[in-house]
């Protein structure tokens, strides 16, 4: 906490981890707050769809409130938060070369790996303040409607969203250095995660499209399944070498080719010659 | 103090007061050695389009001198200098400051370098005073509260301000103190008087020339000769990525073109100033009335031979740096 360029890093966060914190601790608070009164004309509604209807809404006891959050919130809590995942994560590296001031920075006594490595961290310690945000206002709401049981599987599974957008934002890093830009690496991911959700959503429809849930991002996120209590370890494990792997390779990457200058990213191709 | 009233990024008045006292140590504590403060071998870095930005330079600079990097824009210097801080990888080459090798060890580096990039871009979101707190930060011990303050005093640059409210000069002196302010051993700055007025480029002269006397070495690109002139020790000009020369700035100076343009009343013969060393008739006009002719060194003797004639006017002007570097091109190839 004492490196000044942490400091810096959680500073120019702040603005992103109280609004995305507390606007979706909001959603979440306003979500729960509706259980009591919504819960069983919502259970009795979904009992009369046939099953393949019902798996596009989700799967859930709605009876209880943690069913009915793995319907109502965290079927696309981890799609919204990817908003600011692939958002910040494709300026993590690269944020400063385009604005400039990388030169200027890394004119001092730092290594590339003191950045990087500060800038990564900094970035996982604001997706946890934003998970614990979040995790704040349920507890607010859920001691208002006097539903203290599903705490713990709640934030279980709202710290599950934690692995997965860091996912995300590494993979948006690597995107925006390898194609040197932070909108094509940004719309490439988005599209992919969108069509996964789709896909995912639709594949209680199909036995073909539930074979291909590998293929799908969003199945990498295994908080709804937490609160249901059948998580997969697998995807989880998955996931957790998934952002070592990207983090790794965009740490190798940033130490290893040239800085962009004059806010224009054109990074050469064969950047990778040597360095430290 | 002036890091006393802003707690975000280091230490307090009293930690300031420390490390002034650690800085005029380290001034004179620094100790001479023989190695040279800058070698470059054979550098060379080209990009994948093809551009060869920098071929083979190889020259050093020793410590405690200012050396002036000179060279029309595009010419190579900004590369020359990202290579010395390690933002680019030379595609072949290297280059040595205080004998470390930039691209293995540019941390060490860049701890005993004060750098100003050439398109300086900082923290629109701080204010000044963050800005030099978050870098006085990064090289602790380093740098001095009462030199800081002296460098805004001198370069009339508000502290208090937010950097997204300077205009160009003054994010110009932004970079300026940063990069002097820690009395680094070594001071690279890419163009440092861009965007300056008259007399503040002449107080950032004077503040490497200070610089220069307490051991620094100050190694700076510019476009400007008459700027290289006034503070330079030896200046090395280069252009499309090509070291053309390294010379002692009298040598410079001693061997600059004048311009002269001179109306005579009747157009004097058309071998009136053949023959004279150093002079090239560059532009006869209104049939042979009007003479441009180019000297390099000394005018004696062709004030001289004009003189002959009937003068009706006479300009005496510099070339432009790019008819600086032609001439010396042409000396070179012949």
């Amino acid at each position: 906490m004492g490196d000044p360029l942490f400091r810096k890093s959680m500073r120019d966060l702040r603005g992103q981890i109280f609004g995305w914190g507390l606007g979706m601790g909001a959603v979440l608070a306003l979500t729960v707050g509706l259980f009591p009164s919504i819960s069983d004309l919502y259970g009795d509604m979904l009992s009369d769809l046939p099953d393949t209807w019902a798996g596009l809404i989700g799967e859930g006891d709605l009876g209880t409130l943690a069913g009915y959050l793995s319907v109502e919130f965290f079927s696309y809590a981890p799609v919204a938060l990817a908003v600011f995942a692939i958002l910040a994560g494709g300026g993590l590296i690269v944020g400063e070369e385009v604005a400039g001031t990388m030169d200027l920075l890394l004119s001092q006594p730092v290594t590339r790996l003191r950045v990087a490595l500060v800038k990564l961290s900094a970035f996982t310690v604001s997706l946890v303040l934003i998970v614990g945000l979040i995790f704040l206002c349920f507890i607010i709401a859920a001691l208002l409607i006097s539903e203290t049981n599903s705490m713990r599987r709640v934030l279980n599974s709202l710290l599950l969203l934690v692995p997965f957008e860091l996912m995300l934002a590494l993979a948006a890093a690597m995107l925006a250095q390898l194609f040197a830009s932070r909108l094509v690496g940004g719309t490439m991911l988005a599209g992919f995660l969108v069509a996964s959700y789709m896909l995912d959503a639709l594949s209680g429809m199909s036995p073909v499209l539930v074979d291909m849930r590998p293929l799908y991002l969003i199945s990498y996120f295994q908080g709804a399944a937490a609160l249901n209590g059948d998580i997969s370890w697998v995807y989880l494990i998955v996931s957790l070498v998934a952002v070592a792997v990207l983090a790794i390779a965009n740490v190798m990457f940033f130490v290893r080719r040239d800085i962009a200058a004059g806010g224009v990213l054109r990074l050469p191709k064969r950047c990778w010659r040597r360095g430290k | 103090m002036f890091f006393e009233d802003d707690a975000q990024y280091g230490g307090t008045g009293h930690h300031a007061r420390e490390v002034a006292v650690t800085t005029e140590s380290f001034a004179k504590e620094r100790v001479p050695d023989n190695t040279m403060a800058i070698e470059f071998e054979n550098l060379t870095k080209s990009y994948e389009s093809g551009v060869l930005a920098l071929d083979s330079l190889t020259m050093s600079v020793p410590r405690g001198e200012i050396f002036g990097f000179l060279g029309p824009n595009g010419a190579g210097k900004s590369t020359t200098l990202r290579l010395m801080l390690d933002l680019l990888r030379p595609t072949s080459g290297s280059v040595r400051i205080f004998g470390i090798d930039c691209n293995g060890g540019a941390s060490a580096v860049r701890g005993r370098v004060g750098y100003l990039p050439g398109d300086l871009k900082v923290y629109p979101n701080m204010t000044v005073r963050s800005s030099i707190k978050l870098f006085s930060a990064l090289r602790p011990g380093r740098v001095s509260d009462a030199y800081v303050r002296d460098l805004c005093d001198r370069l009339s640059l508000d502290t208090n301000l937010r950097n997204r409210e300077l205009s160009q000069g003054n994010k110009q002196k932004v970079g300026l103190v940063l990069a002097v302010m820690a009395k680094a051993e070594l001071i690279i700055l890419d163009e440092p008087t861009n965007a300056l007025d008259p007399l503040v480029q002449r107080e950032v002269l004077h503040i490497l020339g200070e610089a220069r006397d307490q051991g620094s070495t100050v190694f700076f690109s510019s476009h400007n000769l008459a700027e290289v002139e006034r503070i330079c020790d030896r200046v090395g000009m280069i252009r499309n990525g090509k070291l053309i020369e390294v010379k002692r700035i009298e040598d410079v100076v001693s061997q600059r073109l004048t311009v002269l343009k001179i109306g005579f009343s009747q157009a004097p013969p058309s071998d009136s100033f053949f023959g004279l060393d150093g002079v090239k008739v560059t532009l006869t006009n209104d049939e042979g009335r009007e003479v441009h002719l180019s000297v390099s060194g000394q005018v004696d003797a062709v004030i001289k031979a004009v003189a002959q004639h009937h003068v009706l006017k006479i300009e005496i002007g510099q070339p432009s740096l790019e008819e600086e570097f032609l001439a010396l091109y042409e000396r070179n190839v012949s």
